[in-house]
């Protein structure tokens, strides 16, 4: 069976390769047709820039530039200055017969830029025209240059603006690949760091680099990947999360499999694991595969700060995330049907500010939660300038004066805002969002069986997350198929001066740190000492 | 996608149709804090405290009442409780009773029917505690207003704590003590009663926490002793004291022993153990047991010097002796007058030697009027005080 799907799968690929090499088409030897099939190709666009110039006196050469995407001291000291006047003033020491010999010496002693190939196929032409290189034509060769001299407006590397550190590194990830992997490949100069491109999107021609550490990624990972990404079929894609949902395991699940980071510590970290990085040009937020729930509470700066501060901040993030997704649903099965879990005390002072609430619990809950969930849309949407009127409007009219005017209780607000402040704490956003939706499922949960709703909620939620994959990781590791080694850096942060492995379900389980035989340094000898 | 969305479909129903079964909001319920049972020519003459949150911790507090009180006939106190629905405006609710107040009259004619509803109801938790009201009617406690304490069932209910903490003389029984003691075969149960000191009619009004020296308070005193389920009679103070004693139940307090005619020395106990034994002698059980109390001067009203150890041991052999006498005192008390083995001699004799406790059980309170019970104290003082010596001698001279 297997066999037979092996050779129907390569011959299907076959026919994709058939398909591409169809698609070659030779550009002719003649300059004008050059220009002119290129020219319509584009539909003679107004950044096709064509600057066509004589070298010698016969040689006829086009050189093509997107305007915008290319840098111009390239192309005016180190492209047109050699071809166009350095080159009467040099000899050459080698003659020049024929436009071959031309296009020879130019690439061999004139043009003074790093990156330079020929190419004679008229869409690989093209689309590097199109990606910021130039094309240069010789009148009379069935060949052109494609020269490297990408350069364009870049927001540089600026501080991350979604996933802060108060100790760390400051840079993020911007829009640019390149950029990107440049700040990777400053933190790990590993020769095993390994940059595979592949481009994807029909139209947008978007450019994915898959970066991994040979040897301490998970080949299959790797591979996996590669599968995923070649079957992805999509006109455009203009964020990670295209590709993260079209590569993702389990589309129908709120919890993201594939968590993400701007910043390139966290990803140099990751990779560092045994993780596998995708970097998308045209986005600072990269992709880490596979994703793991645990991986959802990290930050960077849990390995910045002394491992007692770290262990206790995960602890209260994963404690946190449970206030985040059932305090209104627990507060609403305690008011409504299990009154006597409350100490009397707090019961009645409960019972006296929901005395005269027009609305069942249910109801003020989901009411409050509504106004949270509209403040904070309108907080992520709303211009700069009138931020400060929403805050107004938000903070005081709704909350105080609701409270006042006797609409919700005050302890309904407390529970909201506590709501609100926990699903913020959690570090990746992605989490935030899923906790926010269930918490609702799990508010109608507890208003219909109270707690006996939400225990049957949180089985079924523990039941999804152990049935989730990432790329054929189990989500919950290393908690579900619990693996000691790899939890000392979970839910906990184990110190940093023992022995340290790497997760041996993501990557080949080597050993990353191994203490030093003796442990603990120790003071060095006092001055008195030493005399003696 | 057509399984998930029936999936869906039929979770929605379920949770709709289910229509919030069994949900009770905040503003339906009234929390009921104490429940006084009286007799009446009926049966019974039940009483509730319901609490007014709005009254305990509102923002503007009137000189209203804290509490409400709301009172029902009935031939059972089930049947009551039920008809209390004609009076009150929201569903009655149990779960926060801090106290059950059984009138005296009720508890000498029967305390089963009462222990099988508290029991059986879901509401009522078992760890209320029981109080037995003397001399006064049941709901004449539950009604008194209270300084300090908001709810004067919370009033009692703390009181019965902080004096079994602090003092000796009682102990809080929960539902669930009395029922153990009720089932088991060698205990009698015991309850503590209260009584209203001072004048009842102005209890029952704000005016009590008005002044600052109330008119009328809520006193619990003494141990009520039990024998076949029913109420048989009270123990004096000093038969409280050596009750406690016996039972072990002292977490700290005070011991007093007269030293000349105005005067006493005052010890105050910190850590006190008992342990008991129970020895064959000559076919016959003979509880042995031993108090080790660990203490520290409290009061000394008479000169003694305590830098001296052999004046320091002389003194602890007075408190030794006085422990011992009290105990021997309650253990005859509970012998000749009542023959009621609310101490629990029964369950030592039925721990340590289960074949003799066989023949005794059946006929035990019998048995336990000829019962030899060998007491031995020995009191450590510790700590002197912040004064190491006699400030009485240093006036004197």
């Amino acid at each position: 069976m297997r066999s037979f799907k092996d050779i129907f799968d390569s011959i299907k690929k076959q026919a994709q390769n058939n398909q591409n090499e169809e698609k070659k088409l030779l550009i002719s030897k003649d300059l004008k047709k050059n220009i002119n099939n290129i020219k319509d190709y584009l539909g003679s666009s107004t950044d096709l820039i064509l600057r066509e110039f004589i070298i010698g006196e016969k040689y006829r050469c086009a050189l093509f530039i997107i305007d915008g995407l290319t840098n111009g001291v390239y192309i005016y000291d180190y492209l047109l200055k050699p071809l166009m006047v350095d080159v009467r003033n040099t000899k050459l020491s080698v003659e020049i017969n024929s436009p071959q010999d031309l296009f020879k010496v130019l690439k061999d002693r004139v043009i003074s830029l790093i990156d330079i190939k020929d190419d004679d196929d008229f869409y690989q032409l093209v689309d590097a025209l199109l990606t910021g290189d130039s094309l240069l034509f010789v009148d009379g060769v069935a060949k052109a240059f494609i020269i490297e001299t990408k350069g364009w407006q870049d927001r540089g590397v600026t501080e991350a603006s979604s996933q802060m550190v108060v100790r760390g590194p400051k840079d993020s990830f911007n829009e640019t690949l390149r950029t990107n992997t440049m700040l990777i490949r400053r933190r790990i100069k590993d020769p095993n760091l390994r940059i595979e491109n592949k481009t994807i999107g029909t139209r947008s021609r978007t450019d994915v680099a898959i970066m991994y550490i040979k040897g301490i990624a998970n080949d299959k990972v790797v591979e996996e990947i590669h599968e995923r990404l070649d079957r992805i079929k999509i006109d455009a894609i203009l964020e990670s999360s295209y590709i993260e949902q079209l590569i993702q395991d389990n589309r129908f699940s709120p919890f993201p499999t594939i968590s993400n980071t701007e910043r390139p510590d966290s990803a140099a970290a990751s990779l560092l694991s045994g993780f596998v990085v995708l970097l998308i040009d045209g986005t600072p937020y990269t992709l880490i595969v596979p994703g793991l729930f645990i991986s959802l509470f990290h930050t960077a700066e849990d390995y910045y700060h002394r491992f007692f501060f770290s262990t206790m901040v995960r602890l209260v993030r994963s404690f946190v995330f449970f206030l985040a997704l059932l305090t209104p649903s627990i507060y609403i099965a305690i008011t409504t049907f299990h009154q006597e879990m409350l100490p009397t005390p707090l019961l009645i002072s409960i019972s006296n500010q929901r005395e005269g609430i027009p609305f069942p619990a249910f109801i003020e809950a989901l009411l409050m939660e509504m106004t949270f969930e509209i403040l904070r849309e309108a907080g992520i949407r709303m211009p700069r300038a009138i931020g400060s009127a929403i805050t107004v409007v938000g903070g005081l009219v709704l909350g105080e004066a609701a409270v006042q005017a006797g609409i919700v209780s005050s302890v309904m607000v407390i529970v909201v805002s506590l709501t609100a402040i926990s699903s913020l704490i959690t570090p990746a956003y992605d989490l935030g969002i899923s906790v926010r939706l269930l918490r609702f499922v799990f508010m109608f949960l507890s208003a219909s069986f109270g707690l006996y709703g939400i225990t049957i909620g949180l089985l079924f939620l523990l039941l999804h997350l152990c049935s989730l994959r990432s790329f054929g990781i189990p989500y919950l590791y290393p908690l579900a198929p619990f693996n000691f080694e790899a939890f000392k850096d979970s839910i906990i942060r184990q110190p940093l001066w023992k022995d340290w492995k790497r997760p041996n379900l993501v990557s080949h389980g080597n050993v990353r740190q191994k203490p030093p035989k003796i442990a603990a340094p120790k003071p060095p000898k006092s001055s008195k000492e030493k005399n003696r | 996608m057509k399984k998930v969305s029936i999936f869906l479909f039929i979770i929605i129903i379920t949770l709709s149709l289910t229509g919030c079964w069994g949900k009770k909001e905040l503003d339906e319920i009234s929390l009921i804090s104490g429940l006084a049972i009286d007799p009446s020519e009926k049966g019974y003459l039940i009483s509730v405290q319901v609490m007014v949150p709005g009254e305990i911790t509102g923002e503007t507090r009137s000189a209203a009442s804290n509490a409400r009180m709301f009172s029902e006939e009935g031939e059972s106190i089930f049947q009551a409780i039920r008809k209390l629905t004609m009076k009150m405006p929201r569903k009655a609710y149990f779960t926060h009773l801090m106290v059950i107040i059984i009138n005296e009259e009720v508890a000498k004619d029967n305390m089963l029917e009462i222990i099988d509803l508290c029991l059986r109801d879901t509401e009522i938790r078992p760890d209320v505690p029981i109080i037995i009201s003397k001399d006064d009617m049941a709901r004449d406690i539950l009604k008194s207003v209270t300084h300090i304490e908001n709810i004067p069932a919370n009033k009692v209910k703390k009181t019965g704590t902080n004096m079994n903490e602090n003092w000796t003389a009682t102990k809080t029984i929960t539902l669930l003590n009395l029922f153990n003691a009720m089932a088991s075969d060698g205990v009698n149960p015991t309850l503590i009663g209260a009584t209203v000191v001072g004048d009842e009619k102005e209890g029952e009004t704000t005016k009590n926490v008005e002044d600052i020296e109330s008119p009328a308070m809520i006193e619990l005193r003494y141990f009520s002793v039990f024998k076949n389920n029913k109420l048989i009679g009270w123990l004096d103070e000093d038969e409280s004291r050596g009750y406690s004693y016996l039972i072990g139940e002292i977490h700290s307090s005070i011991m007093t022993v007269p030293c000349d005619e105005y005067n006493t020395y005052n010890l105050e106990i910190y850590s006190f153990k008992t342990k008991e034994d129970v020895k064959i002698k000559e076919g016959k059980p003979v509880v042995y047991i031993d108090y080790y109390i660990v203490t520290n001067v409290g009061e000394i009203g008479c000169s003694i010097n305590l830098k001296n150890m052999d004046e320091v041991k002389k003194l602890e052999s007075i408190f030794e002796e006085e422990v011992i006498e009290n105990s021997y005192y309650t253990i005859e008390q509970l012998q000749i007058k009542y023959q009621s083995d609310i101490v629990g001699f029964g369950e030592m004799i039925h721990r340590k030697e289960p074949k003799i406790w066989k023949a005794l059980k059946e006929d035990w309170d019998s048995h336990f009027e000829n019962l030899e019970v060998v007491i031995d104290a020995k009191v450590k003082i510790r700590r002197p005080g912040t004064i190491r010596g006699q400030i009485i001698d240093e006036i004197i001279k």
